[in-house]
């Protein structure tokens, strides 16, 4: 198995160096490294398969054509996520601003009158143990672009508050405030879509 | 008096653990009072558990090798080349890397006009008879790098000569099994399900 755990930033930036010079082949190195973090993300993000493949792809390649701009002080991974998630949030403003996308090709590839049949057959591929992940997920996904990005960063990525700073431009205390707020209107959405969390009223104070 | 809007504020604080003891009384003295931050607070504990518990799909078979062949066929063109002096041999602080793997001696010798870097690479095998080092360097024969065995309880060595780039390689043992270096940083894919150790010199 590839032994890529403990790298540090400077090893990437070392391979970028490497890509920079000529050296076409060790971009697969980095290939090899993020395709299944950012695979995941992309994934996540809109719950269809053939898409994260085609938008892992596009970042890759646009990380690529844009070596150059890199800066090696910050974490490749992070620079990674950022050309990531602005690929997402504009395919989604292409998928609404073309009202002629059917409905069923924006929303997660969920057939609403066949859960159960659905439910299997995804299970496998999503890694999902119950239903009621199956609920939160498709809650995940109908939330705001900006939420659905820190939740997916911080939880499914394992990015700490500083990483998504890092990938969104933003300071730590904006993060935190941020995925409070996400998390706060994923609960409402998966109590809306029959999922468990409890529904808190409006504060008295 | 705590209101329910600045307990919002702590309890993303208080579920990281950030809250100070004194700030900590005071928010569990306001959710002990306070149905509704309370029931926010068993949401979001539950809903963190849940998040996390979700694991990573596996990427499409061939993912990696459409991206590569997506990228533009000329690479990026390297900068000018460096010439080193004439008269040879730079002697360079040497750097140990720990743990079985290769040496580099530091030293840099001129090669065809382009600066090579020596690399001495290890492994241990007690119970080989011979073992070969093979790689892109060497057209992947094993009958041109063989190892040799040191005094040292079966640890085998070779001296290479590198030029800059990045450069795959394994071991073969007895002139037949095939073995990644247990002490490469990085590995690739051989394309034959296996694994092949990679090597990355700097100019």
């Amino acid at each position: 198995m590839p032994l890529f755990e403990q790298k540090t930033p400077l090893e990437d930036a070392q391979v970028v160096r490497q890509v920079l010079r000529g050296r076409q082949e060790a971009f697969s190195l980095l290939v090899e490294r993020y395709q299944k973090p950012i695979f995941n993300f992309i994934y996540r993000f809109y719950g269809n398969y053939e898409l994260a493949q085609e938008l892992t792809q596009e970042t890759f390649l646009r990380c690529y054509q844009f070596l150059k701009s890199y800066d090696p002080e910050r974490k490749f991974s992070t620079w990674l996520y950022t050309v990531a998630k602005n690929l997402c949030i504009d395919e989604l403003k292409k998928q609404r601003a073309a009202r002629e996308v059917p409905l069923e090709d924006v929303l997660p590839a969920i057939d609403a009158r066949d859960v159960e049949g659905a439910v299997e057959r995804n299970a496998q591929v999503q890694c999902i143990r119950r239903e009621e992940d199956f609920k939160l997920l498709e809650a995940l996904q109908e939330l705001p672009p900006a939420a659905r990005t820190v939740l997916l960063l911080h939880y499914f990525q394992g990015l700490s508050y500083q990483e998504i700073g890092e990938t969104l431009g933003l300071p730590v205390s904006t993060v935190k405030i941020r995925i409070f707020r996400a998390k706060k209107i994923l609960l409402e959405k998966w109590h809306e879509l029959g999922g468990e969390g409890e529904i808190p009223m409006q504060g008295q104070g | 008096m705590l209101f329910c809007e600045d307990v919002e504020l702590m309890l993303q604080d208080y579920l990281d653990g950030y809250l100070l003891p004194s700030q900590r009384e005071v928010l569990e003295g306001h959710l002990r009072g306070c149905q509704n931050c309370g029931a926010l607070l068993g949401g979001l504990t539950s809903l963190n558990g849940r998040l996390e518990g979700f694991g990573d799909v596996e990427v499409p078979t061939g993912l990696s090798q459409s991206i590569l062949k997506s990228l533009p066929a000329q690479g990026y063109s390297p900068p000018p080349l460096r010439r080193w002096l004439v008269g040879g041999v730079v002697p360079v602080l040497a750097v140990v890397v720990i743990a079985a793997g290769f040496l580099f001696t530091g030293r840099f010798e001129l090669h065809n006009q382009v600066a090579s870097r020596v690399v001495d690479l290890f492994v241990s095998a007690p119970q080989a008879a011979s073992v070969a080092v093979v790689g892109d360097f060497n057209g992947w024969d094993p009958q041109r790098t063989r190892m040799i065995r040191s005094n040292h309880e079966g640890r085998w060595t070779a001296r290479l000569k590198l030029p800059p780039g990045v450069h795959q390689y394994s071991f073969v043992i007895d002139g037949s099994t095939w073995v990644p270096d247990p002490g490469a940083k990085s590995t690739l894919p051989d394309g034959f399900g296996g694994l092949n150790s990679v090597i990355i010199i700097d100019s």
